[in-house]
């Protein structure tokens, strides 16, 4: 045979081969780049969703109320449709025909959370995507005669419901260390937590007032007036009003003066030498006293190994074994409010357990009463995504079953949202200096500064109040110039266990390696303290504080 | 004297087509493949620092050490646009009925590279920019196989090539 022949016999061989293996290589590289591009969508209209959450709760001033809660995340979830729809629908894929695609969403809420998805409707005898009940971050206990269930939250809060040394009890409240805190005055409203003095203090924002026909009152600029919060709702005092009638309550951006003499008599009694003082903090730390000395009395011997599953048997599947260390025994190695305590990584676990549980059963229920070949399951999440879900407002997205390619797309999106009005987190509170600028409570450059003030973050983002089609107007609550080493440039913090615990451990460039810095008795620590307890004392809860 | 020739012809003919052909249609793929595992993996390390908030320095070596796998070298440009809202504050405090006027300020590659090296992190906001654009530097053998029939010339005449970028969507400080 010939050269030439040989040649070509080899070309006709080898091209088929190149061509099947060129065409295979193109599939996987077009299956691969759909994929990322899926993933990117859904991780934008998962963070459209909760950004519509977040925009819906800060301007909705009853956002925390339940029915309102429901409304505000239903807007939200169809505005992770209408997202991902939009972004899809240029490849071909209707907004409708996605829903079919998407499982569950996770709603991570204060103290437990809701799950989307389809749900079988018995009077329509039919299948029908809705939100599914509220789930509680519960565990039930039980311990000789005890028998008792305690719902968990994102926070130091705890509900308590069952029999306890023979009575059947319901109690709420916050959990902190009680040896810390000491010197209850009541006349005065002082006491002390942890060396700091809480005491009353003058709180004010800026809001922008209509009048009756709905012309903003003072166009320069928003007015700034002293609150306080009373039963969930802010009270502004008016030191010059003329009709001598000083407080108002801020209803759809108007004045509603306050003529119940109820409200009054507590709101003049707080009125001292002209300013409108807030006794939050100090009733938060006076309760949390009270309710964590009863707990610790009543349940200070609990432990993991009495946590019981709704049959009754012994739950070992929890994330963190703490073993043998009693929960509810409240002190220095075990202080609520810290990372790494007995009581967090209950906590902690005890929310993983419930969501991974309830969302599994959601995820593998959806593929009854559904027409597709693919089976829904509920994928693993590392432990960075159950690190962001057990701290903060969370939004959980699932995408199964989209064929792409030569394969089925299955992804999940998790991301957190910390300025909300659901959750006052650690590092949720801002910090105004006397200069007037705004840091987090973590910066640096203000361990020795003298403080001014402390607001949730909330109220340093911007609300608007629609006029007309054509006019909006638009104002910060607390409009402080941004510090440019922590808020802006978000690299020079420490970490906030510190700042609650006491000491700090800061980088510092003039000094070889870190510096420990004490932090106790510095105006930044005991004004932080204060606003923390402050501002969860003022948030709405559900289950607000039972007496002990 | 003509068949001879003929001969030299074949041989050439049958040497392009027995060795040249296959090697550049399979190295073609093998820049196919890098290309791929390059997309992805700029893909992966940007949504990290998206869903994050942190870009970190171990981050940065896995994913450095995942494209250079290829067996091509690279070109990395990152780039951060760090939101300032302060400019917009200022503005709506005067007048209330405008929308603040945001800043961004920009961090490029060398820059970020020297605050991974000194503070093994760089903690990123709500809001913040981040674009990875990547490019091979080196000539692969399909680059070397195809400047053999016709010469590229420029700064346009890289082969593997990705990009992503996006808006941070968490705080990194928690």
């Amino acid at each position: 045979m010939k050269l030439q022949h040989l040649a070509i016999i080899f070309v006709i061989i080898i091209l088929p081969i190149s061509m099947v293996v060129t065409s295979y290589i193109q599939t996987q590289i077009d299956t691969i780049s759909v994929q990322t591009t899926y993933s990117s969508k859904l991780q934008n209209a998962t963070y459209d969703a909760i950004k519509a959450f977040q925009l819906n709760t800060i301007n909705n001033r009853y956002s925390s109320v339940s029915d309102s809660k429901i409304r505000d995340i239903e807007a939200s979830i169809s505005t992770f449709f209408n997202s991902i729809g939009t972004k899809m629908g240029m490849d071909g894929i209707d907004q409708d025909a996605l829903r079919e695609y998407v499982p569950a969403m996770l709603y991570v809420m204060y103290d437990g959370y809701y799950i989307y998805g389809k749900y079988r409707n018995e009077s329509t005898d039919s299948y029908q995507y809705g939100l599914k009940p509220y789930i509680y971050y519960s565990c039930r206990y039980i311990k000789g005669a005890d028998d008792f269930v305690v719902n968990y939250s994102l926070d130091n809060a705890i509900t308590i419901y069952g029999t306890v040394d023979g009575q059947y009890v319901t109690k709420s409240g916050y959990l902190i260390n009680p040896n810390l805190v000491s010197n209850i005055n009541e006349t005065d409203k002082t006491l002390t937590y942890d060396g700091e003095t809480i005491e009353k203090e003058v709180l004010s924002e800026q809001i922008v007032l209509l009048n009756e026909a709905g012309e903003v009152i003072n166009t320069n600029s928003p007015v700034d007036y002293q609150y306080i919060v009373y039963q969930n709702a802010k009270i502004y005092y008016d030191p010059t009003a003329t009709d001598g009638m000083n407080y108002f309550w801020y209803t759809a951006n108007k004045k509603q003066k306050i003529y119940d003499q109820n409200i009054l008599n507590y709101v003049q009694s707080m009125t001292i030498g002209g300013n409108l003082y807030s006794e939050s903090a100090f009733q938060y730390y006076k309760q949390a006293y009270e309710f964590s000395t009863w707990v610790e009395e009543h349940l200070g011997n609990i432990t993991q190994s009495d946590a019981r599953d709704m049959n009754g048997d012994v739950i070992s599947d929890f994330a963190v074994n703490t073993g043998e260390e009693k929960i509810f025994r409240l002190n220095n190695t075990n202080n609520p409010l810290l990372d790494g305590s007995t009581f967090n990584e209950n906590r902690i676990s005890v929310i993983r357990r419930s969501i991974q549980t309830n969302l599994a059963t959601a995820i593998a229920n959806y593929n009854q009463g559904g027409n597709q070949n693919y089976e829904f399951v509920l994928p693993v999440f590392t432990e960075e995504d159950w690190d962001k879900i057990v701290n903060n407002i969370t939004v959980a997205s699932f995408l199964q079953g989209i064929p792409i390619g030569s394969k089925f797309f299955n992804n999940y999106c998790i991301i957190t949202n910390d300025k909300n009005e659901e959750v006052v987190t650690e590092d949720s509170l801002y910090i105004i200096t006397q200069d007037g600028e705004v840091h987090l409570p973590t910066c640096k450059t203000i361990t020795n500064s003298t403080v001014t003030g402390v607001y949730s973050n909330v109220t340093f983002e911007r609300q608007s109040i629609h006029i007309s089609d054509t006019y909006e107007v638009h104002y910060y609550p607390h409009a402080n110039s941004k510090c440019y080493d922590c808020m802006v440039n978000v690299s020079e913090t420490y970490d906030i266990d510190g700042l609650i615990s006491g000491t700090i451990t800061v980088f510092d460039p003039t000094q070889t390696g870190n510096q420990t810095i004490n932090m106790k008795g510095t105006s930044l620590r005991k004004q932080y303290l204060a606003a923390l307890g402050r501002e969860r004392y003022d948030l709405y809860r559900t289950n607000d504080y039972f007496g002990v | 004297m003509g068949d001879s020739l003929i001969t030299i012809i074949a041989i050439f003919l049958a040497a392009i087509l027995m060795f040249v052909f296959p090697l550049m249609s399979m190295s073609e793929r093998t820049d196919d493949v890098s290309q791929l595992a390059v997309q992805t993996a700029t893909t992966e390390y940007v949504d990290t620092i998206r869903t994050t908030g942190k870009m970190t320095l171990d981050n940065y070596d896995k994913y450095m050490e995942t494209i250079t796998a290829t067996g091509n070298s690279f070109e990395v440009d990152m780039q951060v646009q760090v939101l300032d809202e302060n400019p917009g504050v200022k503005t709506t405090q005067a007048e209330m009925t405008k929308i603040g006027e945001n800043l961004y300020y920009n961090l490029y590659t060398s820059q970020i590279e020297e605050k991974l090296q000194s503070n093994g992190k760089i903690t990123l906001k709500e809001g913040d920019l981040v674009s990875v654009t990547v490019r091979n530097t080196n000539q692969t053998i399909s680059q070397l196989l195809k400047n053999f029939f016709y010469q590229l010339a420029g700064n346009d005449t890289y082969q593997i090539a990705a990009q992503h970028g996006g808006m941070v969507t968490v705080n990194g400080t928690k």
